[in-house]
């Protein structure tokens, strides 16, 4: 496909867009991705027979080694030469404290001319690792394992969290013994036992047996833990099991010992400077919104680590209260797959480590340098308990800290896949890319995905309708209309005359009551927005022109005006519905539905809109909200996912499953994923914005950007829906927005199709001139040519190149205008 | 109701610890990290089209509680770096750091000033560093050297004062503006050899009338634990423009906490209807923009008129790009992005504009320079992308008024609820429609008085309008028809007809329940229905049932006290005969209420006081024939009448008393109940 070098087809867009306009010239941001990271010139030769190295396992790419006093795991990659491991491999009897005591012996000695001025300086000129003078340093950075419980301290109001360590290094409140033994004589499955006795306070007589299998293969390794192996007195209070915490750590500091004798024997004397390690060049790979690199640089100062709860935080465990503010920020970015990755070098070193189970519980942390540590590190964590407030007041204003009564249960199965080179070899080059590639194909293989058959063709676009809301009025709520059924139909026939026939379509508040008070439980038509008929003529008519129409309902969202929440609502631990408080009006307090009503509800309605001849189905709510339901029988994440599944793949058998935002565990069922994330939370420590899911899910199901009513309409934000692979959408109304300005929807402040129908036809045509090259065809590369220009590559051949700065680029020969696309090349 | 709305308003933004997920659309794609909000009509807050992006994050200048920063006269950064004792100059557009400066002395530079103005007591780029560690001003040239140092001004009005310099700004006169940390009593002004000239300007403090009152009965601690501020609000920084406006930045009351002053140090920005309680530094470009930073992490732009455009910003403890934990400073660059250090978090973080925040910076310059039609244009624009902005609306409206376009301006100001220029333009309209329509009115009105007197003239000779009357008499004489008009004939004859009510001659229960319900509409009408220059409450914020309950108990407990009270009074009035006395009393105030509101269709705020004169007319003509019933029907002199009416104000107000402290226990009985049973549902039922 790539020899094929000869330009074939250079579509080069002037975007031509809504009138005032203004560039700065471009500084790339954390928003951005920058070019590739420095090369690793240094790799350095691996020889673990001596030192308390076992080998493990051999195979045609790897070479698996334990470190029995460090409990480290040791991982040759034979196809670059790379080691990799578990844990820092620190020794931690040498510190900066005992290596001065040996510095002074020797001085001594040779002061005495016990020995030479070169066996002291042999005996004294070292470099220490600055974290072996910490307590915790070493055992945080050597363990394979982790936990966390919850004991009582001092004080007995309240509970505190306490991390012990798998290294076999005692401390002075608990007994650590772990072993790894050989599984039924396989050499590439091995268990690991982390068992501790003396957990607690006073009495110190708890313990812990955490036993976890590992499996070696030709990908890397696995970490499985079967949650109900885990036993042992501390188990009620156990509250979260980290994984190879410093797996690929960088950075660290180091206290450099040297020797000086400029004035004789008498005055020899040694110093110790600490310096800064050489931070190589690479990254971590976070899963926030598109997915987040984390460069591993010197911040100069303290700036707070990356932490995401996969599938987003659960109301009932993330929160200590019933109840929640919503905040006046964009929401944080969901974690929407269990995966994260660390690159070393530029294409050179990297791995991949994804959950196959306990995803639901899932954290994934990454720390940047500026810690007592000095190191950047990433992990994964999978939580089994948490604390929460406990309300023993009728008000539910008095409340006590309490830790939850029934554990998590949290099977723990984590992939750690090493890739090797750019990638010429396996497809699979060692950078983020390769990271999505691999997870991608890890999923296909899974049947979690499958690539769509797709023909050649113009790319679609999303057309949301919002119909109608409630607002107070005088006597409870009147409904204000924006939208009518008739009206969809008006404005799909404007747009389509306009040129555009790949059109699907949600509507938004269909129902009786709007998008705030619409029921949930049923679907309740009223001749005020379309009746029954209407809407079942409007789908069929419109299914004959080739556009899907579809009723989106958010099912895990409810409050008390719209559906009693006896029955309905999920409760908190604390035994209350668990809340959220925004600043909305008229509605101000949400709830969430209990995840048994949500699938309820939308088997019930899926039925009706089945009759009514729909092609596809819109949900919102149980797409990207989970929630532990405390309500008699708990309902825990991994059984709302359950629910969930099942009853998506119901209606999937039948429809198309458009979804907002979904979580990894509804992709096997997701025909259009839409609203998705082109940015990330922003965490300063984030150095670049990837499309990381871009890159997995590309290929396997329509991809749609976020509303482009919503400040996402200029030329940087079309170029970075094609850089981005998502197609555009939009949310109208046929009236104006502002008659919805007293209703819940008044973020929806700008919708009226006629202001929009221009911007929506251009922002068409500028991606689809770059998309429509590639709807047959896969993504298998994404580069950063230099700062503002990207080229992304796909399977037929076809180059787009994406040049974000306000100056025309040059690459190889191929020009790109300033704030333009080029495709190049392909079939 | 103004100080609600700001309640409301200023908790829209509040910021929580939001572990959840909104629950709210998220409509966002942009890479916004925090919601740009604007007004609505009822001046709370909702969310708009993002102002500003987030642009750099620069975290290696090595910064350490960084308290404010400005441009130099080559358009470079000066950061007063309080925790290095520093003054940092940075080239934001190279990323050098040109050069530091500090001298013996320097403790914590928390305000920094570089002179840009040509003088003959300043030289262009001259920098004045506030030093509040040190107590001190400092003076350095340009390249660093350090100049002056201004300590505390020998001055008897100083003798309590701890001088401790927080910002400093200077004018042309080379007269420095000092805000000292902590001080209340306004912004210390210093001549250019650091004498004290006074105080340039002092906040006071704004009570409310019932905040008044309680300041005269309670004590100190008393107001504090009800949370009365009685400590005017601290300046916390000062600013002069290029035109050499003096503006200043307060942080304590939540009213006028931005402030332009004129030369005298009066602040002439009136009545600004937002400000945030905790201002921590002040910024005005060169188009007459307001830009303030706020403690908790916003960031408010304002005209120059003081009408918030947006806010944006936010605090958090993470360190996102955009989130603030103690914003400190801001300042504005040429090319209109924003520069900001928080104390807490040591670096520099940018925001760009966007096209949105352009165009309206582009359409408030293009008023400005009077091209009203450009205006127009581009503020549709902004309605486009924002068809909720009371702003654009406003504006619009403005522009339509200058262009005398005030069919339009109107319908503008009454979408941006202005009711002020609403008014104003509507008086144009009505005073154009008078001079296109006077003459033919008057013409019509003489027609018309011509035919009646011609058809009265013909009527007496021929009597042609004798079914008409005919019809009316057999109308009027429907009993209950006959029984309410009897209400006019107690309007003018009060006496009499009380007496006839009395002896059950004239009047029907019918007929006063029927009044009584007349009333209670009319009144409602009153309240809901005027013209929008009258109606401050919209008919959705109305409480129905409270109005409701108010009036039943209001009159029924007046009618009830009233026959208690004569009953031991010698009373001849039957509990029946005060009811109806009382409701044919009515009349007079159904006629205002109607006629108030459906002059307010017609009236200007400049004839107010005729909607005002007319309500006070009826209510004071129903009160009248309400105290002339009670005499009449319980055949009381004067004196008696006055008693019984007093005795029964009193006893109503007793009894609404005990009722609020009934009412008051049957709510927490209420409250309780209501909890218990829920709780047992939710944990029996689910």
């Amino acid at each position: 496909m790539f020899s094929v070098k000869k330009i074939i087809l250079a579509a080069v867009m002037v975007l031509t867009l809504s009138p005032v306009l203004l560039y700065a010239s471009y500084v790339p941001t954390g928003r951005d991705t920058l070019e590739n990271p420095e090369t690793l010139t240094d790799i350095p030769a691996a020889d673990f027979d001596e030192g308390g190295y076992a080998e493990l396992s051999d195979n045609v790419n790897f070479t698996f080694w334990w470190q029995e006093a460090r409990d480290v795991l040791v991982v040759l990659d034979k196809r670059n030469g790379y080691v990799w491991k578990t844990g820092l491999d620190v020794d931690s009897t040498v510190t900066q404290t005992t290596q001065a005591t040996v510095c002074k012996d020797a001085r001594s000695q040779y002061r005495n001319g016990d020995i030479t001025y070169d066996a002291f300086a042999e005996a004294c000129e070292i470099e220490v690792d600055t974290i072996t003078g910490t307590t915790t340093g070493p055992l945080v950075a050597n363990s394979l394992m982790f936990f966390k419980y919850y004991r009582k301290g001092d004080s007995e109001s309240t509970w505190e969290e306490k991390e012990v360590y798998s290294s076999y290094l005692k401390t002075a409140l608990y007994d650590v013994d772990s072993t790894l033994r050989m599984v039924d004589g396989d050499e590439n499955r091995w268990r690991f036992t982390f068992a501790v006795t003396g957990l607690g306070v006073k009495d110190a007589n708890l313990d812990l047996t955490i036993p976890a299998d590992i499996l070696l293969s030709e990908d890397g390794f696995e970490i499985v833990v079967d949650f109900e192996s885990i036993e042992g007195t501390c188990l009620p209070y156990l509250s979260a099991i980290g994984v190879a915490t410093f797996m690929g750590a960088v950075g660290g500091r180091s206290a450099v010992f040297t020797t000086f004798d400029t004035d004789g024997e008498t005055l020899a004397n040694y110093d110790v400077t600490e310096v800064q390690n050489d931070l190589i060049g690479g990254y971590s790979l976070v899963p926030d919104g598109p997915g987040a690199l984390i460069r591993y640089r010197d911040n100069s100062v303290s700036l707070t680590k990356y932490s995401a709860v996969v599938y987003g935080p659960d109301a009932s465990q993330n929160n200590p209260e019933y109840f929640s503010w919503q905040g006046s920020f964009v929401p944080y970015k969901t974690a929407t797959v269990p995966v994260y990755g660390m690159a070393h070098g530029n294409d050179q070193a990297a791995f991949v480590a994804y959950a196959e189970a306990g995803a639901e519980y899932m954290s994934v942390v990454s720390v940047p340098e500026e810690t007592i540590y000095n190191y950047n590190y990433t992990y994964a964590l999978f939580s089994t308990n948490f604390t929460f407030q406990r309300i023993f007041s009728h008000d539910g204003a008095d409340t006590v800290q309490s830790i939850g009564e029934t554990l998590n249960p949290c099977d723990i199965h984590m992939h750690y896949d090493f890739l090797a080179g750019d990638g010429t070899v396996d497809g699979y080059p060692a950078n983020y890319v390769g990271m999505a590639l691999k997870y991608k194909d890890f999923l296909i293989e899974r049947g979690e995905l499958s690539l769509q058959d797709r023909a050649a063709g113009d790319i679609g676009i999303r057309l949301d309708f919002l119909m109608a809301d409630s607002e107070e009025s005088i006597v409870g709520y009147t409904l204000d209309v924006v939208t009518t059924a008739s009206q969809v139909g008006d404005i799909l026939d404007d747009v389509i005359a306009g040129g555009i026939a790949n059109v699907s379509s949600g509507l938004i508040g269909w129902a009786d009551g709007g998008v705030t008070l619409g029921n949930p439980t049923k679907a309740v038509f009223t001749s005020a927005i379309g009746t029954k008929r209407a809407f079942a003529d409007l789908i069929e008519e419109y299914a004959g022109r080739g556009v899907d129409i579809s009723f989106q309902q958010d099912y895990a969202t409810i409050n008390e005006e719209q559906i009693n929440p006896l029955r309905n609502a999920a409760k908190h631990p604390s035994g209350w519905y668990a809340t959220v408080l925004s600043y909305e009006s008229p509605i101000a307090l949400f709830m969430f539905a209990r995840p048994t009503k949500s699938i309820l509800w939308l088997s019930e309605q899926s039925d009706t809109f089945l009759s009514m001849g729909v092609a596809s189905l819109t949900l919102d709510g149980i797409s990207n909200t989970l929630i532990t339901d405390y309500t008699g029988d708990i309902t825990t994440r991994t059984a709302a996912i359950a629910l969930y599944r099942e009853a998506v793949a119901d209606v999937a058998d039948e429809a198309t499953i458009n979804a907002v935002r979904p979580n990894g565990y509804l992709l096997p069922y997701v025909g259009r994923y839409l609203q998705m994330d082109v940015y990330t939370t922003q965490y300063l420590i984030e150095t670049d914005t990837v499309p990381f899911l871009q890159l997995v899910l590309q290929g396997t199901m329509e991809l749609y950007a976020g509303y482009s009513n919503f400040s996402f309409y200029t030329r940087s934000d079309v170029l970075r829906m094609i850089d981005y692979n998502v197609w555009p959408s939009f949310v109208l109304t046929h009236d104006a927005a502002y008659h919805l300005s007293d209703t819940n929807s008044s973020d929806y402040y700008s919708t009226e199709y006629a202001l929009y129908e221009d911007l929506i036809r251009s922002i068409y045509q500028d991606t689809n001139a770059a998309l429509g090259a590639v709807t047959d065809a896969v993504w298998i590369d994404r580069d950063v040519i230099r700062a503002g220009l990207v080229r992304n590559l796909y399977d037929d051949g076809t180059a787009i190149y994406i040049n974000y700065t306000d100056e025309d680029q040059n690459a190889g020969g191929i020009h790109v205008p300033a704030l333009s696309a080029a495709v190049i090349g392909g079939d | 109701m103004k100080t609600f709305k700001k309640i409301l308003a200023v908790l829209a933004t509040v910021l929580c610890a939001a572990v959840i997920a909104a629950t709210a659309p998220r409509v966002e794609a942009s890479s916004s990290t925090t919601y740009t909000y604007a007004f609505d009509e009822n001046h709370h807050f909702t969310r708009t089209q993002d102002a500003y992006l987030p642009g750099q994050t620069l975290t290696g200048l090595g910064l350490k509680a960084p308290a404010d920063l400005v441009f130099d006269d080559l358009g470079r950064l000066v950061i007063a770096d309080s925790g290095n004792h520093r003054i940092v100059v940075y080239d934001q557009r190279t990323g050098d750091i040109v050069r530091t400066i500090t001298c013996p002395g320097m403790a914590s530079p928390s305000g920094v000033f570089v002179f840009l103005d040509d003088s003959e007591y300043v030289s262009r780029g001259d920098i004045f560093v506030a030093d509040d560690g040190a107590g001190v001003v400092f003076h350095f040239d340009s390249a660093g050297t350090l100049l002056e140092t201004f300590g505390k001004p020998d001055s008897i009005l100083l003798e309590d004062l701890d001088f401790s310099p927080q910002k400093v700004a200077v004018d042309k006169a080379g007269i420095m503006y000092v805000v000292s940390k902590g001080t209340s009593d306004g912004i210390l002004q210093l001549s250019n050899t650091g004498s004290f000239l006074g105080y340039f300007s002092a906040n006071e403090v704004t009570l409310s009338f019932k905040e008044q009152i309680q300041k005269l009965l309670f004590s100190q601690s008393q107001l504090d634990d009800l949370g009365i501020n009685m400590t005017p609000s601290v300046f916390s920084s000062v600013f002069i423009d290029v035109d050499g406006i003096v503006y200043s930045s307060s942080s304590g009351q939540s009213d006028d906490n931005v402030k332009r002053h004129n030369t005298q140090g009066t602040n002439t920005i009136v009545d600004m209807f937002f400000t945030t309680e905790k201002a921590t530094d002040i910024w005005v470009d060169d188009g007459g923009v307001i830009y303030v930073s706020d403690q908790s992490g916003h960031i408010d732009v304002y005209t120059n008129d003081g009408a918030l455009i947006y806010r944006f910003g936010s605090y958090a403890t993470d360190d996102i790009a955009g989130f603030f934990n103690i914003l400190s400073s801001l300042a504005v660059d040429d090319e209109g992005t924003i520069w900001t250090v928080d104390e807490k978090n040591n670096y520099l973080q940018s925001f760009v504009t966007t096209d949105y925040s352009e165009t309206i910076y582009e359409a408030i310059r293009l008023y400005e320079e009077t091209d009203y039609e450009a205006a127009i244009e581009l503020w549709q624009e902004v309605l486009r992308l924002n068809q909720m902005s009371i702003l654009a609306h406003d504006s619009i409206a403005r522009n339509y008024f200058r262009l005398e376009q005030y069919e339009l301006a109107a319908e503008h100001f009454e979408i941006a609820g202005n009711r002020e220029l609403y008014s104003e333009a509507y008086w144009e309209l009505r005073n154009i429609w008078m001079q296109q329509w006077l003459l033919p009115a008057i013409m019509g009105g003489i027609f018309i008085a011509l035919v009646t007197v011609v058809v009265r003239f013909v009527d007496r000779r021929k009597h042609i309008l004798a079914p008409v009357r005919a019809f009316a008499g057999r109308v009027n004489s429907i009993r209950p028809i006959e029984n309410v008009t009897y209400a006019r004939a107690v309007m003018r004859k009060p006496s009499d007809s009380f007496y006839y009510l009395r002896i059950g001659r004239k009047g029907s229960y019918v007929g006063a329940s029927i009044l009584l319900v007349l009333a209670f509409f009319a009144y409602l009408f009153y309240i809901a229905g005027k013209d929008f220059i009258f109606q401050s409450q919209s008919i959705e914020d109305l409480d129905l049932g409270s109005i409701i309950l108010g009036f039943v108990i209001l009159i029924g407990l007046f009618i009830v006290c009233s026959w208690l009270v004569t009953s031991i009074q010698d009373g001849e009035g039957t509990l029946g005969a005060i009811f109806k006395g009382f409701a044919y009393s009515l009349w007079p105030f159904i006629v205002a209420c109607v006629l108030t509101t459906a002059l307010s269709y017609v009236a200007t705020l400049n004839e107010v006081f005729v909607l005002q004169l007319v309500f006070g007319i009826g209510l004071a003509w129903s009160g009248m024939l309400i105290f002339l019933s009670v005499s009449e029907i319980q055949n009381y002199t004067f004196g008696q009448t006055v008693k019984s009416v007093l005795v029964t104000i009193v006893f109503v107000i007793v009894i609404l008393l005990v009722l609020s402290f009934v009412q008051m226990t049957i709510r927490q009985l209420f409250t309780f109940l209501y909890e218990l049973i829920w709780e047992a549902i939710r944990n029996v039922l689910g």
